[in-house]
């Protein structure tokens, strides 16, 4: 039951909110102790002292207003612990969405999209139960005992001895039993996970096993896992319960202990029946938060998971600084990559090995080789979204690590192989390249895309939301989308990473000729994937594992190049 | 709303004993705790009044059971439940499995996608924790309340109602008014949480977007601003739900009240002893244990009648099912006449369909997207229905036999080839049960990737798919050729399968088909034309009509538009 250091420093901004509703979980149990007092000594009045119902209504009203009183303090102690997790949260998810963006290499290293969202939402939200159950019940599990004992000892040492010997015993022997139980528990829900796992994959490949007339098998064997989960898990679940049952046990029979070492004291005339009473009605309230202790521990446990998970990813790449703009111009002029050498983490191959060749301004450069060759890299370091572990790439002679990204990406377009397009309306996936475009600028760009007719049938046209019913995009529309926002941006640099085939066939004649107008004039990388876009480019550069095996025109390069030849022969195929 | 309830009480039926008996020890072990307090109670009263030892050795014994039988009902209890919902697991999965396998994939509708899927998932799970969240402990309470009626009414039938009535608020009154408080804002929270994560989704997918086109600061403040109004929320429903708890006390203590008030008067005329004041305010103390759970079941149970809804609404749909005949197929020829289909109402996707395959016979379907060549396969697998025309195989028409007959003879591979997260071994399998490990590296031998298996650390029991070793898409794409061939069907279909492939990729998995159907017949299709000559006919589909047929030297002459296709 340890205090995570790092957890509890996220509380630092609201601390008094932290101390405060510790303070009132502690005066509910002032106003607890102030209830057993009262209703002990009204009982005894009646029942000892044989008075009357009237002679007892001030301790019956004083009984209402703690009564009042604990409530609201209950009621405030889980108000004022939720400013701190509101805080936490808020904080939180701020500080890893902002580091999703800071650290550009993930952009292209991790791939498991829903697993970071996930991390973003339901990591930080099972945050929530360890700052407002477990933290909190921590601090209260120790003072509330600590109080009762106070007020019990004056009144009855014998009684507040046998709290003080059974009290500790609870969370030492929950721990003894809890660290091998809990973690027999923490593996079973691990395989309940997993068997979670296994069916949704089951149902994902429901088409699968259908063509393979496999899916009537399928159903004992979900039943089978699941029967086979459950035996073992109860097995587990047998000692996983021990700590519950010892706690249980403890209170209980401590409570059964003191009722008689009490009676018996009571009986021979050497305790008083309202104090001996006090002391029983408070028993209870004494174990209360130590068992509830045990409860929370699990939520405990997930937020620690969570934020395991959380810390990783926060501490994880480098953050990129922003760069100061030290070039105001970045002038039309030559790209050139002068010895250029980059490697991936954690592999061991060079991804780009000492390369260096010129991409001539205002011409149309296709990069061509095998998959695996660095084709990609090239564009991803040219949008700077890595940086070569050594050599320069110079944009008109300025090292481009120089050159603010502000300024950078004024120049260049990209159109990637999967482009993204956003949760929002059609007209807004376009726009984002240009948000002083007309509507009429939006339009214009779709139709020399080829997309146009495509969007004017959707239900809502251009303010159909991507994704919701009616508006959903094929592969090929995707990329067109993507060029559109390359025609509405119109910047003197494109970079197009070709997409390998979603592009239909039958719009590659118009799109073709549209890509060309939209190249014109322009300085333009494309990795190039089919004959078309290598023969209309004026320069080819050949990429094999690395490195650059030749450079020029298409013709020039089929009579020098080997490994060209090869790469002409398969395209040809084609046709 | 109720007629859900119940269809969902009707699943859980056969469980109705060990629930019963889960509920049951449930309910003994606050009988204990309630039992613990008052012998208590009782002791001390007794003890107060000087008695002989021996008229408190009953109390004795009563509390050392109690203080005992307390701790070893809560472990039984909880072992119960958890048995309950173990078998609520399995029968939940099966059921919905069950229900929907027929349904796959032309009633589908859209919760085939990834996301949907996961929330049909956690559907399930929701309502498998049904017994312990929402059924247990309303049966608890409401036993407890009997309970303790039945011993005030030893004492005197007045005491009932000075417990029944807080006791009620507590339990009823005050889950309502916090469940009426907060469920707009619940239901806020779940609109804006499921913003936030598109949203979040957005920025991790699309950031090369965002940050090339200088919109990262624009994405992070409506993140922000969604995730701040999401906080503002949750903690005006953090204000109400807690209030559970804090008048669930306030109603305990009111409790203690109305029954000390109630019972001076009885002590006073001696209808009860002195000794029962501190029994009957013990015992109400230790009641209120039972309604403290109450509120989140009243929650849970509108998120289970939630989830029922979704659940039955894609579970209902009707399945018509055929007769089935035995037919011996031998699946030496395929046609289609003249086929129509649709798969809404509105639109038709293939119209005046017609295909012939003959024994061993190559044929390739090309068109664009949505000219309608997927459809073709669906049809042929009679995952869909056509409209009119007909299909038949070696001469009987689909409609006398069995789906499964039918895709007895098809090896499929598609175009998205799916891996379940399970071995390689397990993955291969699935086109044959019974295959040996030798059959298993033939058909690897054959789909070209023996080598590849080899180099896996675990060879074919090398996880693959989710949680496993990623594989390229050329490999995935093997796997699919490995699983048809140990299918070892008659008729081999390959969907679109060198889409998302480069082109050397593509030429290697080509030659690979061609060298394994030798002995097939074959059903190729694609938008891509790459080794056109080696088919017996071409079929050219544009808009869901066939508009030119032949082999590729008669359509290089005599079809504009397939010289068009070639030509790009």
């Amino acid at each position: 039951m340890n205090i995570d250091k790092n957890l509890l420093k996220l509380t630092s901004k609201t601390k008094s909110s932290f101390v405060i509703s510790i303070i009132s979980g502690v005066a509910a149990s002032a106003f607890t102790i102030l209830l057993a007092y009262y209703l002990a000594k009204s009982i005894n009045q009646i029942f000892l002292e044989n008075k009357s119902l009237p002679d007892v209504y001030n301790y019956l009203i004083i009984f209402i207003l703690a009564a009042l009183l604990k409530a609201f303090f209950i009621w405030y102690e889980k108000s004022k612990i939720d400013i701190v997790v509101g805080d936490v949260k808020k904080n939180l998810r701020e500080a890893i969405n902002k580091k999703l963006f800071a650290d550009k290499e993930t952009i292209l290293l991790d791939k498991k999209s829903g697993e970071l969202s996930n991390t973003v939402i339901k990591g930080v939200e099972a945050l929530d139960a360890y700052f407002s159950e477990y933290l909190p019940q921590l601090f209260l599990s120790a003072l509330t005992p600590i109080l009762i004992l106070i007020f019990v000892f004056p009144i009855d040492i014998l009684s507040g001895v046998v709290f003080v010997v059974t009290a500790p015993v609870i969370p030492i022997l929950m721990y003894l039993i809890g660290s091998t139980a809990e973690d027999l528990n923490r593996k079973q829900w691990k395989s309940l996970n997993r068997m979670s796992g296994h069916f949704l994959d089951v149902l994902q490949g429901i088409t699968t096993l259908k063509i393979f007339n496999r899916a009537k098998d399928e159903i004992k064997r979900i039943e089978e896992i699941s029967n086979s989960f459950k035996s073992s898990t109860m097995k587990v679940l047998k000692i996983a319960f021990l700590s519950a049952l010892v706690s249980e046990l403890l209170s209980t029979i401590s409570i059964a202990i003191i009722a008689v070492e009490v009676g018996l004291r009571l009986m021979y005339g050497k305790m008083e029946f309202e104090s001996a009473l006090f002391v029983l009605i408070l028993a209870p309230e004494f174990y209360l938060p130590l068992r509830q202790l045990g409860v929370r521990y699990h939520a405990g446990l997930e937020g620690i998971a969570a934020f395991k998970s959380i810390q990783k990813l926060l501490n994880s790449g480098s953050d990129n600084t922003y760069k100061e703009s030290s070039f105001s111009k970045v002038q039309n002029g030559n790209i050139e990559f002068k010895n250029v050498t980059f490697s991936f983490p954690n592999r061991d191959n060079k991804t780009l090995d000492d390369i260096s060749f010129t991409i001539e301004s205002g011409k149309t450069t296709a990069i061509v080789g095998e998959s695996g060759s660095g084709k990609s890299t090239i564009i991803n370091l040219l949008m700077q979204f890595l940086e070569p572990d050594s050599g320069e790439i110079l944009i008109s002679k300025n090292n481009l690590l120089n050159i603010s990204e502000d300024k950078w990406y004024n120049q260049v377009s990209l159109v990637s192989q999967t482009p993204h397009i956003f949760h929002k309306s059609i007209y807004e996936n376009i726009s984002i390249a240009n948000e002083n475009a007309t509507e009429n600028d939006i339009i214009e760009a779709a139709k020399n895309a080829f997309v146009h007719d495509t969007i004017i049938k959707f239900n809502d046209g251009y303010q159909s939301i991507v994704g919701e019913r009616g508006a959903t995009l094929s592969g090929g529309e995707i990329q067109r989308i993507a060029l559109a926002r390359a025609f509405l941006k119109n910047s003197p640099i494109l970079l197009m990473d070709e997409p390998t085939s979603s592009i239909d066939s039958i719009y590659e004649k118009g799109l073709v000729a549209s890509i060309k107008k939209l190249s014109a004039g322009k300085t333009v990388v494309i990795v190039a994937h089919r004959l078309n876009t290598i023969l209309s480019a004026d320069t080819i550069i050949v990429l094999d594992k690395g490195k650059t095996i030749g450079q020029g025109t298409h013709s020039e390069l089929l009579n020098s190049n080997v490994k060209y030849q090869n790469l002409y022969n398969t395209f040809k195929r084609e046709m | 709303m109720k007629h859900t309830l119940i269809k969902i009480l009707k699943l859980l039926s056969p469980y109705k004993w060990w629930m019963l008996l889960a509920s049951l020890v449930g309910f003994l072990t606050i009988g204990s705790s309630i039992g613990l307090l008052m012998t208590s109670a009782y002791i001390i009263a007794k003890a107060a009044l000087h008695p002989h030892i021996g008229e408190l050795s009953v109390g004795i014994v009563g509390v050392r059971f109690f203080g005992i039988s307390r701790g070893l009902l809560r472990y039984a209890e909880r072992l119960f439940s958890h048995e309950v919902t173990f078998a609520l697991l399995a029968k939940f999965r099966v059921w919905f499995f069950k229900s929907i396998e027929p349904l796959f994939p032309s009633k589908t509708g859209r919760f085939t996608s990834g996301d949907l899927l996961t929330r049909v998932v956690s559907d399930v799970e929701n309502l498998e924790h049904i017994f312990i969240r929402v059924i247990s402990p309303p049966f608890i309470a409401l036993a407890v309340a009997l309970a303790v009626s039945i011993i005030f009414a030893f004492f005197n039938h007045t005491l009932i109602i000075a417990f029944l009535i807080p006791y009620l608020l507590a339990g009823v009154g005050v889950p309502f008014l916090t469940y009426k408080l907060s469920a707009k804002y619940g239901e806020d929270i779940i609109l804006l949480r499921s913003r936030l994560t598109e949203i979040s989704l957005d920025g991790i997918e699309g950031k090369r977007e965002l940050i090339s086109f200088g919109k990262v600061e624009k994405h992070n403040a409506e993140f922000n601003d969604v995730n701040q109004r999401i906080i503002k929320l949750q903690r005006k429903m953090k204000l109400i739900s807690g209030m559970n708890e804090s008048l669930i006390g306030l109603m305990m203590n009111i409790a203690v009240i109305t029954i000390f008030v109630a019972s001076v008067p009885l002590v006073k005329s001696n209808l009860i002893s002195g000794t029962s004041l501190s029994v009957l305010a013990l015992g109400t103390m230790a009641a209120f244990e039972a309604v403290l759970p109450i509120p989140l079941a009243l929650q849970y149970l509108n998120s289970s009648i939630k989830a029922g809804d979704r659940l039955f609404q894609i579970t209902e749909q009707v399945v018509e099912d055929k007769e089935a005949i035995t037919h011996e197929l031998k699946g030496e020829n395929i046609e289609l006449t003249n086929v129509n289909f649709s798969y809404t109402a509105n639109e038709e996707v293939l119209k005046e369909i017609s295909i012939k395959i003959n024994t061993k016979e190559k044929i390739a379907i090309i068109g664009g997207s949505g000219a309608g060549k997927s459809s073709i396969i669906n049809l042929l697998l009679n995952f869909w229905k056509i409209n009119s025309g007909s299909i038949t195989i070696d001469n009987i028409d689909y409609k006398g036999i069995s789906e499964e007959e039918i895709r007895e003879k098809y090896s499929v591979i598609p175009q998205k080839v799916f891996l379940f997260s399970d071995t390689l071994k397990g993955n291969l399998l699935i086109a044959k049960p019974d295959a040996t490990d030798e059959e298993l590296w033939a058909a690897l031998q054959k789909a070209e990737l023996k080598e590849f298996a080899e180099t896996l650390p675990n060879k074919l029991n090398t996880w693959i798919g989710n949680h496993g070793k990623q594989l390229s898409g050329g490999e995935r794409k093997r796997v699919a050729i490995a699983r048809a061939i140990l299918r070892d069907a008659e008729i081999f279909i390959c969907d679109e399968i060198t889409a998302d492939l480069d082109s050397v990729n593509e030429m290697n998995i080509i030659n690979t088909i061609h060298s394994v159907t030798k002995e097939k017949s074959l059903i190729f299709i694609t938008h891509r034309l790459v080794d056109m000559d080696k088919y017996n006919s071409i079929y050219l589909l544009e808009n869901g009509e066939i508009i030119s047929k032949g082999t590729h030297s008669h359509l290089l002459t005599n079809s504009e538009k397939y010289k068009e296709y070639i030509e790009q």
